[in-house]
């Protein structure tokens, strides 16, 4: 291979080996560019939508934040204005509002990408292309998601504000950004799903819409339900099955004081299953972990440890990774169903 | 030459004369020469042979050289798919439209050569069939294209053209039977179908968002055109279908006939061998259907196998090589357009134009026991008798000729014969091959019929359209 190998006009160089050829940039331009990635990202910076997408984000998470920050900066008390609780109620807020804008968003994004071109009559257009549905999928969701996550960066300072107000770390910053992230994604492609499925954008947006309002709302709901619940008729066997928001929330040892008189209330195997499917469960909801997260990292919990509860060795993951994990597998499971749904519409 | 007034059986007013009209038309083939318009090289195309011919009366006189070579259609407007810069006075054999992007005789990898009967059809299906519920949408579809072929699908709404071609584009998986595209299968190669394969629905949207130039770019990728490569063939595919000047326009400012032909640029970025047009010309004017005509013809002459559909017989009886008259979901009839006719006629439908009154030549043509329906339409391009123009030979007179296959004289009456210097068409149906055609005309010509056309009567399609599907109305499915 000489050096000035693309200037030359002379005849092409010898194929290098196999091996060799499989890596070059053409090649893996070829295997991973994704012209329908590139089309809609122009398509989509053109129209007046990504000027709607950003404005719709970024100005009532600035609203918000700039409100809070007034309250705080004019608090008589100086030193209770820039102390913990304030920049932690600060940072919470503002997360909240923007997690609420990103499920308003993400499937409003994506909800028309497949029922869109279907209604546009240039989905046949695509599918006669030799791309693979997957690269379908994918090219559209890329395109469609990727000025969000954008955007969710480009956010990162009004949060950042709360560090500056003191109580909160880069850490919880960054595990915040990874949540509304996966958020942002998994939402996404619920949208794309819904939209491979139904006929219409409008259908499919609706069906986005309850499916992210059970997601993200459903659980605390349920909890503060079962809560209320509790506190209304007493029912102790309530608090119990609530014990590993406890546990997430208040570290083991609160736990273990609790319990640690009537040990045999809980049966050691019933509580690792408990201890399982509560983790789970949280890992599905983006506030849940939010909030779980923030505590295990101000306590200084490690990502993965054995934590002793009421003499029971339980497996404790930092929540914002077993969220990683669901979410990841969520979304890939989503983009594989949507591509199915494509191939079998062709059948 | 005064042909190009409204002669043609074939409804469309400016449409060209067809192949094999004249005795000049050698290559051509329709009826002269047993070789296949379709089949034929791509330097001797269907319809090139009337070249060179003046410009009409309604061309301006200053119109470009390149005018001439459009001459197929008869009129200045299949001249606008002439490149500009096309060579002046460029013989006629060689199509100089023909942009480097698509390649004149496309490499066709039939990987089932052996199989598909080792004549290698660009296109070829075998009792496809699909059913809708209830309903049998398509039964026992099988068709043989092969390459340079243009193939017309003419059918009723609701033949099933749309869903066959909606299998054979893999957008449709079929219940039963398979197709082979370039010797891909549908069911198997879906792959490799798409790569050989252009395809332009009966309907199809656009992106508003995009440029024409970004539009024919984005799917040239899809297709996985390289980078390099994607400049070259949108601005070729914008200049074959005569959109270089929207080069920058946005699509959705596109008028319908804009965005057909962009559509059509669209199916060819990949250079396909195989072409499926449905109904390619629904809801263009007249203008545009021209201009697409000429496109379609264009690619013919490339060596490409184009199949279209249409439920107009018109749009496609001198458009197309070859033919398969579909109802009911299955294949009625197909084969090449004068072997059609031919079968369902039982005889070749001939059309001879003879100067004069034409009494004579139809008298002696009844005398032989070949030759049947004969009939004579006097005095089209006379100038005594302009009222007679507007009698082309539409389907009441041409449907008694089929229905009695006798000696019938129904045409005969309308006209009337001129006296004195005319021009007249005699038309009729000869049992037969090339080789019964070739002597009728040798002994014509060598009794002195001052004949100065001769050939293939396309107009007998809509009889045969008729025909065949009132049979398949008779006989239960």
């Amino acid at each position: 291979m000489t050096a000035n190998d693309t200037t030359t006009v002379a005849p092409p160089a010898p194929l290098p080996p196999a091996g060799l050829r499989a890596l070059s940039p053409d090649r893996l331009r070829a295997r991973f560019a994704n012209p329908l990635a590139s089309k809609e990202l122009l398509a989509r910076m053109r129209g007046p939508r990504a000027y709607i997408v950003a404005i719709t984000l970024l100005l009532p998470l600035a609203g918000v934040a700039g409100l809070l920050y007034m309250m705080i900066s004019s608090l008589p008390n100086a030193e209770f204005a820039s102390s913990t609780p304030v920049g932690k109620l600060f940072f919470a807020t503002v997360t909240t509002v923007e997690l609420g804008l990103i499920c308003l968003l993400a499937p409003a994004l994506t909800a028309d990408l497949i029922s869109g071109e279907r209604e546009r009559r240039t989905l046949d257009l695509l599918l006669v292309t030799p791309l693979s549905r997957r690269q379908i999928v994918v090219g559209k969701l890329v395109a469609a998601l990727g000025s969000l996550l954008v955007l969710i960066v480009l956010a990162l300072p009004i949060q950042a504000v709360a560090v500056l107000i003191g109580g909160v770390g880069w850490e919880e910053l960054a595990v915040s950004l990874l949540i509304l992230m996966l958020t942002a994604t998994t939402y996404g492609c619920v949208g794309l799903y819904w939209s491979a499925c139904l006929r219409t954008t409008r259908g499919a947006l609706l069906l986005s819409y309850i499916t992210t309002l059970a997601g993200v709302g459903g659980l605390p709901l349920a909890f503060m339900l079962a809560l209320l619940g509790n506190g209304l008729f007493g029912t102790r066997n309530m608090d119990d099955l609530l014990w590993p928001l406890a546990w997430l929330l208040n570290g083991p040892q609160w736990l273990g004081n609790r319990y640690s008189g009537n040990a045999q209330v809980l049966n050691p195997v019933t509580m690792q299953l408990e201890a399982v499917v509560g983790q789970l469960l949280m890992a599905t909801n983006p506030l849940l972990t939010g909030v779980t997260s923030a505590a295990g990292l101000v306590a200084g919990r490690p990502v993965i440890a054995l934590e002793r509860v009421a003499n029971v060795e339980l497996l404790y993951v930092a929540p914002w990774l077993l969220f990683t994990g669901v979410h990841l597998l969520v979304a890939g499971a989503l983009i594989w169903l949507t591509a199915r749904t494509l191939r079998r519409m062709t059948a | 030459m005064s042909e190009a007034l409204p002669s043609q059986p074939c409804g469309e007013a400016l449409t060209p004369q067809p192949c094999g009209d004249a005795l000049t038309s050698q290559p051509c083939g329709d009826a002269l020469t047993s070789q296949p318009c379709g089949e034929a090289l791509p330097s001797q195309p269907c319809g090139e042979a009337l070249t060179p011919r003046p410009p009409l009366p309604q061309v301006g006189e200053g119109e470009r050289d390149t005018m001439n070579r459009a001459s197929t259609t008869g009129s200045s407007v299949g001249a606008r798919f002439i490149a500009p810069d096309a060579p002046t006075g460029a013989p006629a054999a060689t199509p100089d439209v023909v942009p480097t992007s698509l390649t004149p005789q496309p490499p066709l990898p039939l990987a089932g050569e052996g199989e598909l009967g080792g004549e290698g059809f660009a296109l070829e299906a075998r009792g496809l069939h699909k059913r809708f519920g209830r309903m049998v949408a398509v039964h026992d579809f099988s068709l043989q294209v092969p390459r340079g072929a243009i193939y017309g699908l003419i059918g009723p709404n609701g033949a099933g053209k749309t869903t066959s071609m909606r299998m054979l584009a893999t957008l449709l998986q079929p219940d039963g039977g398979d197709a082979w595209i370039a010797g891909a299968s549908i069911r198997t190669e879906q792959t490799e179908v798409r790569r050989n394969l252009g395809y332009m629905p009966d309907f199809f949207g656009t992106y508003a968002e995009l440029r024409v130039s970004e539009y024919l770019d984005f799917y040239a990728a899809c297709h996985g055109v390289p980078a390099a490569r994607r400049a070259g063939v949108t601005d070729d595919l914008l200049a074959l279908v005569d959109l270089t000047h929207k080069r920058d326009s946005y699509v959705e400012g596109l008028s319908r006939g804009m965005q057909q032909r962009l559509g059509l640029a669209r199916a060819l970025v990949h250079d396909p061998a195989v072409i499926m047009l449905d109904e390619p010309a629904s809801g263009l004017d007249p203008r545009a259907r021209l201009e697409l005509r000429e496109v379609v013809r264009e690619l013919g002459r490339m060596g490409k196998a184009v199949l279209v559909s249409s439920h107009i017989l018109a749009e496609l009886a001198d458009l197309c090589t070859h033919i398969a008259i579909v109802d009911g979901g299955r294949v009625l009839a197909d084969g090449r357009v004068d072997e059609v006719t031919r079968r369902l006629n039982g005889g070749r439908a001939v059309r001879v134009q003879v100067l004069g009154e034409g009494e004579s030549l139809r008298d002696v043509l009844l005398t032989r026991p070949d030759v049947h329906a004969v009939q004579l339409e006097a005095g089209e391009y006379s100038a005594a008798h302009p009222g007679a123009a507007d009698e082309p030979s539409d389907s009441p007179s041409a449907a008694g000729m089929v229905s009695t296959g006798a000696d019938e004289r129904a045409g005969a009456s309308a006209g009337g014969a001129p006296a004195g210097s005319g021009m007249a068409t005699v038309r009729f149906v000869l049992d037969g091959d090339e080789h019964a055609l070739r002597t009728l005309l040798a002994e014509l010509v060598a009794a002195n019929f001052p004949i100065y056309g001769f050939g293939h009567d396309t107009g007998g399609l809509e009889d045969v359209f008729l025909q065949v599907t009132r049979r398949l109305g008779d006989t239960p499915t």
